[in-house]
């Protein structure tokens, strides 16, 4: 018999226990393909990057926070999928040990046993693999369908850094993991081998020293459940690195997810203000709209191409619209001048941490958006680094958007950019989180604009409105009449729908770390279904003993759930303390950081969620256990 | 060369045999493994837990004769099983030497003595050990397909051994199958697969009704003529009627020998 045909008949007839081994490989494999391609598909994977229409989708402050969040995540569930598999291909091994003493016993090389059952664990990995693959796959292209109903982009690229990286660890894992296991049980005498995972000399008289002697004293159940999980450490170990890492991938992404959320839509609000009417020609304000809109849809592009701002026609005078100061629910008026040039990252000189100093840029350069902005009455609020221009420093000082300062720049705040064929430099004052053209514009002072374009000290091209909340049709009506004496062409736009989009897309991007939270919890039951059927049949044979004595089901039921909490509250407990520590490290420095309250809530609540699913799975084990008999065992 | 006492020195301990004085080491060694299935002196065997130390063979030295019956008779917890593993190399003595066929096994690494155990010895375990996820059929085929038999012979023989069992219609069935008495025969099959010069039994009728006991008593009648040498640890009468030499083993000792059929 080869060891391929050995490994194949080992794995097929004995499939009912390693059904479950399968399914969690291919469960977790899934779920991580899907996650992968998801996240590349909404340009949130640093090493997949989807060529969008839009070029400047998604690529400022915000995308960045998210696009480090989202690394760590993978980072992290890529863990626990090598993770997971490693531990399921271990247990696995494990629970052949009895037949590879056997073998042993007649004569079997160690060798000869490597062959076998590595290989039966490679292939089961092989199959689990593959049909993770397909699994993740068709359920990406379901999403990818709904999506695309919903009017919602998806792109779509190949991975290949990702799914290799996860297969090629595996099997470096198995091989070191599993490989070692092996050797080390066809390595050992045949007396210990044939023991299991209490190991052969095991001093029961040995006092428990990690646990008080009053918990056992506690009562009978405890006593049980503790002797349990001290006698079977290998077990025990494998459960609990591998809930530490659950618990700390569903913590990481619950607390990240709240920060991030809350954080961003605060950004973006900021950033767009609320109750916002623009004014002036009807393609200007079209275009402009885009502009914001460019932000959430990566099809949508607006560039010079399509419009050039400095055309004559689209100007007017501030003073022409004069009655809009008498109307009292217009809280602010800003006026603007917006135009599209071409610009170049200039050097500039940074000073390191260490005292010395670095030449940084590379002249790169872009076409963007200009807006001439009034410092002392912009309407909105940003979020800033560095700060706002002022009156006085006008004249060589600007403000950028974190996307341009994300793509353009090495370190902005040390560095100009310069106006390429206006003859005008200006120095980063400060960057802003902006969801206008996705980050990538540039405020300058409105004064110097005029100046740039020959424009006289009149001339704006937009304004921009912000009404208090509740403005009634009427006064939009009378907006609408100011706007028309104009001309016809000239129009005003609400720019709440666009803003609504934008806030909305933030708040989607907090969809798909909750989505993560329930498959991983999923996930997690089933580990701890797991945790508890793996040793079921050893504790089978106890528990029908004790129950002819008498012990009833209940008392079972108790010490199966206090064997499963010995894993959960340290393995919790460990996820709080290093999520804790890597939430702090790799979150956008600028994140606002929720109080201390948030995160041990949320402990609380994963804490009790784990609970209520460590007893609901007690119901099929106890079931399962309720309908063995001492016949069984002849099974295993 | 022998000594004058008629005793041959090794590093460790002597060992007591009669010997022709006039017969050269090599020569010695080829006539102890003409003569003898397994040579011992002085082994013990201790098994630690924690402090405590439990001796389960206690100073034993014995010799069996190629193509003797041996059985160990003694109570529960006397040791037997331990010494069955012992002289069958499946576990390694604390002190003590043991030759078999000539080849000095106490000392031998793991590997070595897999190889050795494949070879030289069938053991019959007392809970059958087959391997859960073979058929019949196939645990008996198992030894021979790591002996490097083509795996023609190995379904011949095996188609034979299981013939020979009763148990021709249920080479296909896997061990879960099968009730006591077959999942023992297929064991004592599969002992038989690569024609071992010893068998070594433990309980081999333990658990067993009394017709399947009967079967095996009859088989071990059987190999007592086509086998070379058996050591069987049990408390059946009928297999001890059948011993050339009968140990009575307690609290690890030897507490008598009994020889019933002297050898030449």
């Amino acid at each position: 018999m080869s060891s391929f045909d050995f490994a194949l008949k080992d794995l097929y007839r004995k499939r009912q226990s390693n059904y479950p081994f399968l399914f969690m490989i291919i469960i977790m494999v899934a779920f991580t393909e899907f996650l992968i391609y998801f996240t590349s598909s909404i340009g949130m994977n640093i090493f997949i990057q989807p060529s969008f229409l839009n070029k400047y989708y998604f690529s400022g402050g915000i995308s960045l926070s998210y696009r480090q969040f989202n690394s760590l995540i993978q980072v992290l569930l890529i863990v626990l999928t090598i993770g997971i598999i490693l531990a399921v291909t271990t247990t696995l091994i494990i629970s052949k040990k009895k037949d590879i003493a056997i073998m042993k016993s007649l004569g079997t090389l160690p060798q000869k046993l490597y062959s076998f059952y590595l290989l039966e664990v490679y292939i089961l990995f092989f199959i689990g693999f593959l049909l993770g693959l397909i699994l993740g796959l068709i359920v990406f292209g379901i999403f990818s369908l709904i999506m695309i109903l919903f009017n919602f982009p998806i792109l779509v690229q190949i991975d290949f850094v990702y799914t290799p990286f996860i297969f090629f660890s595996c099997i470096l894992g198995i091989f070191f993991v599993g490989g070692y296991l092996i050797r080390k049980i066809g390595k050992q005498k045949i007396i210990h081998a044939f023991s299991k995972d209490i190991p052969y000399n095991y001093n029961a008289k040995k006092p428990l020293v990690f646990i008080p002697k009053w918990l056992t004293s506690i009562g009978f159940n405890i006593k049980i459940a503790v002797v349990n999980t001290m006698r079977k450490k290998g077990e025990f170990k494998r459960y609990l690195i591998l809930f530490s890492l659950i618990g700390l991938l569903i913590f990481t992404l619950g607390l990240g997810t709240i920060v991030l959320n809350f954080s961003s839509r605060e950004w973006i609000n900021k950033s767009q203000n609320e109750n916002i009417v623009i004014l002036g020609h009807k393609d200007v304000v079209y275009n402009y709209s885009l502009m914001y809109k460019m932000f959430s849809d990566p099809t949508l592009l607006i560039d010079g191409t399509n419009i050039n701002f400095t055309e004559s026609k689209y100007f007017f005078n501030l003073s022409d619209v004069n009655d809009l100061n008498s109307i009292e629910e217009i809280e602010e008026i800003d006026e603007r001048i917006i135009y599209f040039c071409d610009v170049q990252e200039k050097p500039g000189i940074h000073i390191t941490e260490d005292g010395s100093y670095v030449i940084v840029g590379e002249n790169r350069e872009g076409n963007i958006p200009i807006i001439g902005v009034n410092p002392e009455n912009i309407i909105q609020d940003f979020e800033i680094k560095g700060r706002f221009f002022t009156q006085e420093d006008a004249f060589d000082n600007m403000t950028i958007g974190d996307g341009l300062a994300h793509n353009l720049f090495e370190f902005p705040l040390d560095q100009s950019l310069e106006l390429i064929g206006l003859s005008k430099t200006f120095h980063i004052a400060g960057v802003v989180i902006d969801s206008f053209y996705s980050g990538w514009c540039g405020y300058v002072s409105i004064n110097e604009s005029r100046n740039i374009l020959n424009l006289d000290n009149d001339k704006v091209n937009l304004i921009l409105l912000k009404l208090s909340s509740g403005t009634s049709q009427e006064i939009y009506e009378i907006i609408g009449n100011v706007t028309n004496s104009l001309g016809a062409d000239f129009t005003y736009l609400r720019l709440d729908q666009v803003f609504h989009q934008n806030l909305t897309f933030v708040s989607f991007l907090s969809v798909y770390p909750i989505l993560l939270i329930l498959v991983i919890s999923i996930i997690a039951i089933l580990s701890l279904y797991n945790y508890q059927k793996s040793g079921i049949m050893e504790k089978a044979q106890d528990f029908l003993i004790m129950r002819a004595i008498g012990s009833k089901t209940r008392s079972l039921k108790k010490i199966l759930f206090i064997e499963s909490l010995f894993v959960l509250i340290p393995s919790l407990l460990l996820s709080l303390g290093i999520g804790m520590m890597i939430n702090s490290l790799f979150l956008f420095e600028q994140v606002y950081l929720p109080p201390l309250s948030i995160p041990f809530t949320f402990f609380i609540f994963l804490f009790l969620i784990f609970m209520i699913f460590n007893f609901l799975s007690l119901f099929p084990i106890i079931k399962k256990i309720n309908k063995f008999s001492v016949k069984d065992f002849s099974l295993y | 060369m022998p000594d004058k006492d008629n005793s041959y020195k090794n590093n460790e301990q002597e060992i007591s045999v009669e010997v022709d004085k006039t017969i050269p080491k090599v020569d010695f060694l080829k006539e102890i493994t003409a003569k003898y299935a397994i040579i011992c002196e002085g082994l013990f065997k201790d098994y630690e837990i924690g402090n405590f130390i439990v001796r389960a063979v206690d100073n034993v030295s014995l010799s069996i004769r190629n193509g003797e019956f041996l059985v160990i008779k003694g109570p529960s917890g006397a040791g037997k099983t331990t010494l069955l593993n012992l002289l069958g190399g499946l576990d390694t003595p604390n002190s003590g030497i043991i030759y078999s066929y000539g080849v000095k096994i106490s000392d031998m690494k793991e590997e070595s003595l897999t190889t050795w155990r494949l070879l030289n010895t069938g053991f019959i375990f007392q809970n059958y050990n087959l391997i859960s996820t073979l058929t019949a059929e196939e645990n008996v085929m198992f030894p021979m397909n790591l002996a490097g038999v083509t795996f023609k012979d190995q379904r011949n023989r095996a188609e034979e051994l299981l013939k020979k069992m009763s148990l021709s219609d249920r080479r296909e069935h896997l061990p879960f199958q099968l009730s006591a008495g077959e999942q023992q025969r297929v064991a004592i099959a599969r002992a038989l697969a690569n024609n071992p010069p010893m068998i070594l039994a433990d309980e081999p009728t333990a658990n067993l009704d009394k017709k399947t006991s009967q079967f095996i008593r009859d088989l071990f009648k059987e190999l007592k003529d086509d086998i070379n040498t058996i050591i069987i640890a049990t408390h059946d009468d009928y297999l001890i009627n059948l011993a050339d030499k009968i140990l009575s083993f307690d609290d690890g000792k030897i507490v008598n020998e009994e020889i019933i059929r002297k050898f030449e």
